[in-house]
């Protein structure tokens, strides 16, 4: 046992923490700091940063531009990200099309999109959910009907996280209507320039414009566009989910909202009293926090069972990560809204903000955060879906 | 003992929940412009009676218990209409035991009428959700200070203040009075509200008895502790009926049974919700002051708890659905959201049971 890490891991992380304080926008991280929504333009200059100096897609193969990086490496590029407020590479790209292109694509496939992918030049959409297809994926009904050197699509995919920013979706859609459930499903790749394709805002319950609904009304789409075999789209599907599995639990991000909600709790209010110094506040933070510590060693478990083992099995034990870590990110916007009290109740930035001289510019966004995170306990599996994965994994229920 | 409504309750009942449900729809806090008309709005209350409802005989109205604003509060709930009801009976239940003063009489009979609106504004800011701080200040019937989250769309303000020697007194202030500035801006739960910046503003003392206002404050938790607890019943509903009609992998949401199991949570929560209020409210009134306190802090310590579980989980239970614009059940979970933090939050009602003696004789 040794939970150290090497010199040599000590040394990247200097080298990430160096490259982030020097290279990264600070606006982009402020906005963040604060829970403010990002703009299209903010996730590309950070990207795009990344993308120079070889870390946006450093988990790649080798050949198509990683870097070899190990499980441990990744894992601290993503606490030093997320420590800096920042976003992590585009992960419809970087960890979901990206590797599945690299893995299972043509050769044409590889030169057409894999630079532009790794550099976001395009900016790739997730089309698998639905309207009646969440939980239950496989039983999607988007068609995909040959014709010609073409296949037809039609149907609705939902809740397409930034679609109105994509230039490119990739989709599961029923390529065979007679096989069963996950058998007749494929992966295609659709420019949203496609005539036929209609992008419709879902306004979320914060009040912001972040996913949409995505129309297919006879799409004609190249059948060169189809990734690997026709009718095996499940399986690709279920590897860029395992791919998913490296900092699911966002711990970086709980653990800077922490800070931010120490410092907070530690500031005067009006009577010159804090809730720091309030015993079942403070008892509820040290909790809290002994949770986000917990969860950080179970992930480093995990993560030194993986290094060395390259299997890309998923482990059912990142179905815990996921669970625990929605819910203490969940637990950190709750806290931080304690914090805020009534002063957060409204969304706008307002002019009492400005009285004394303390820095009030953080209370706008605190009930938007919270309300807006709790999509983390249903999207990407919701947690019952990962209560059941392990049940039957692990359990053997 | 008894838990029923009378004939009489069961009633107004009815009449409430035809009001709040047909009646004021478009009012509905879903609707982002939901307070527009606010006047219109609390001017139909005032003719169904809910204000009568807040002032005793001597004064003109039909106060009998609380019973029949907690009625009320449970219907605007479950409508999620837009009208700040709790924080008008705040005022009013000020109003009703307030000293003489010129005009008196006839404000409370605009009031009950309709014609003329009155709130609180009473928050400061900065103070989290501790009510007690107050940094405004009255000298000599002058009014300086700043006040925040205070309803908007009002023709008077009861407005709480330091008088020389510390002591807190309750001041009318109508809304164009001289040298008050009000800035106005709109909340997540879609309430017109404003920071109230006084700068040597005319004020009436019409209260200095701080039991008098801790007993209207009381009164207007315990409405709001309602308000919940129609919204909770309202979602609880709405998720089960959604868990019974969406299908997953061939069968209905509501044949797995940890949905079942959460689904009854959440009527487990609102029904000890509700419990605790209902003992809150028939201790209202009672003259033991120190039950009363402890009964309405207990009361919104549990009401809050089972605010945040019923709602987080209606969002839940209804996946993506549960987190758009669209879906009513969201706009539920944001005022219920907002409602932990209103008058006072769980630290505010720990703190306040702390201070009572003898807490531990449950
Ligand atoms: C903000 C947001 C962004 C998203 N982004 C994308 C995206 O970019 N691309 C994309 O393809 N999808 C995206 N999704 C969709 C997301 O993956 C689905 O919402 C999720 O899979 C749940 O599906 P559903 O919404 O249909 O809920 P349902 O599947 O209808 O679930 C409703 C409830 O029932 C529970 N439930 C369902 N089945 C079971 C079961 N067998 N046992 C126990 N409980 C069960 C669920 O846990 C949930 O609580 C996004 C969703 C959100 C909210």
């Amino acid at each position: 046992m040794e939970l150290e890490f090497t010199k040599d891991e000590t040394a990247f992380r200097d080298e990430v923490r160096n490259f982030i304080e020097t290279e990264m926008p600070k606006d982009v991280a402020f906005k963040m700091a604060h829970d403010r929504e990002l703009e299209k333009e903010d996730f590309i200059k950070v990207h795009r940063k990344l993308y120079e100096k070889g870390w946006a897609t450093a988990h790649w193969p080798k050949e198509y531009g990683g870097a070899d990086w190990t499980p441990v490496q990744r894992h601290i590029f993503g606490e030093e990200m997320q420590r800096a407020s920042l976003p992590m590479p585009l992960e419809f790209n970087a960890n979901m099309v990206g590797p599945v292109i690299a893995h299972f694509g043509s050769k044409e496939q590889k030169e057409k999109f894999l630079q532009p992918t790794a550099s976001l030049e395009i900016w790739w959409g997730q089309g698998f959910s639905e309207p009646g297809a969440g939980s239950d994926l496989a039983s999607l009904k988007t068609t995909a009907v040959r014709d010609g050197n073409e296949y037809i699509i039609n149907g609705q995919k939902t809740w397409t996280t930034l679609g109105h920013f994509a230039d490119w979706i990739f989709c599961l859609v029923r390529t065979d209507p007679t096989a069963k459930k996950q058998k007749g499903i494929s992966f295609i790749l659709v420019d949203m320039k496609t005539p036929g394709i209609e992008v419709r805002p879902i306004i979320t319950v914060e009040g912001n414009h972040e996913v949409n609904e995505v129309f297919f009304d006879n799409v004609r789409v190249p059948a060169e566009n189809l990734v690997g075999e026709e009718n095996r789209g499940w399986d690709y599907a279920k590897f860029l989910l395992s791919n998913e599995r490296f900092g699911i639990a966002k711990i970086g991000v709980a653990k800077q909202r922490m800070q931010r909600i120490k410092s907070y709790a530690k500031t005067p209010d009006a009577n010159g009293e804090k809730l720091w110094d309030d015993a079942v506040f403070r008892a509820r933070f040290l909790q809290t926090a002994a949770d986000i510590k917990a969860l950080e060693i179970t992930q480093l478990r995990i993560l030194a069972k993986q290094q060395g083992h390259d299997s890309d099995a998923p482990d059912p034990l990142t179905s815990m990560l996921k669970i625990k870590g929605s819910e203490l990110q969940q637990a950190t916007t709750e806290l931080l809204l304690e914090v805020a009290g009534k002063d957060s109740e409204s969304p706008q930035i307002r002019e009492i903000y400005k009285s004394g001289n303390q820095d009030f510019e953080w209370l706008d966004a605190v009930a938007s955060s919270y309300f807006n995170n709790r999509k983390l306990s249903i999207y990407g599996g919701s947690n019952e879906i990962q209560h059941n994965i392990l049940s039957k994994a692990i359990m053997g229920f | 003992m008894n838990f029923d409504l009378n004939s009489e309750q069961i009633q107004i009942q009815d009449s409430f929940a035809r009001f709040f449900a047909d009646g004021a729809k478009s009012h509905s806090r879903a609707l982002k412009n939901s307070s527009k008309n606010i006047r219109e709005l609390s001017h139909a209350a005032a003719e169904m009676g809910i204000l009568a409802m807040l002032f005793s005989e001597e004064n003109g109205g039909l106060y009998s218990s609380p019973t029949e604003t907690m009625i009320a509060m449970e219907e605007v709930g479950k409508s999620l209409c837009n009208i700040p009801l709790a924080e008008t009976a705040y005022a009013c239940r000020i109003l009703d035991k307030a000293d003489d003063f010129a005009g008196k009489d006839e404000l409370i009979a605009s009031i009950i009428s309709g014609e003329k609106t009155i709130s609180i504004a009473f928050d400061e800011f900065n103070n989290r959700s501790n009510g007690a701080i107050v940094k405004t200040n009255e000298n000599n019937g002058v009014i300086n200070g700043v006040k925040t989250n205070a309803n908007f769309e009002n023709d008077y303000f009861l407005v709480n203040a330091q008088m020389t020697g510390g002591k807190i007194g309750i001041f009318l202030i109508a809304n164009d009075a001289k040298g008050l500035n009000i800035n106005k801006f709109m909340t997540h739960d879609t309430s017109a509200k404003c920071d109230l910046y006084f700068e040597n503003v005319g004020a009436v003392k019409i209260c200095n008895d701080d039991n008098v206002v801790e007993y209207a404050k009381d009164f207007a938790i315990i409405a709001l502790c309602y308000e919940a607890i129609g919204m909770m019943r309202m979602i609880t509903n709405l998720t089960s009926e959604y868990l019974k009609t969406r299908n997953q992998f061939g069968v209905p949401l509501s044949s797995f049974q940890v949905l079942q199991h959460r689904a009854v949570d959440m009527l487990i929560e609102t029904e000890q919700a509700l419990s605790i209020a209902i003992y809150a409210s028939l201790l209202l009134d009672n003259d033991d002051i120190e039950a009363r306190k402890i009964a309405v802090s207990n009361a919104k310590l549990r009401v809050n708890n089972a605010a945040k579980f019923v709602s987080q989980q209606a969002v839940q239970l209804h996946g993506g659905i549960g987190m758009t614009d669209e879906y009513i059940g969201a706009h539920y979970f944001k005022r219920l959201t907002l409602f932990c933090n209103m008058m006072g939050d769980n630290y505010f009602h720990l703190n306040r049971l702390n201070l009572e003696k003898d807490i531990l004789e449950i």
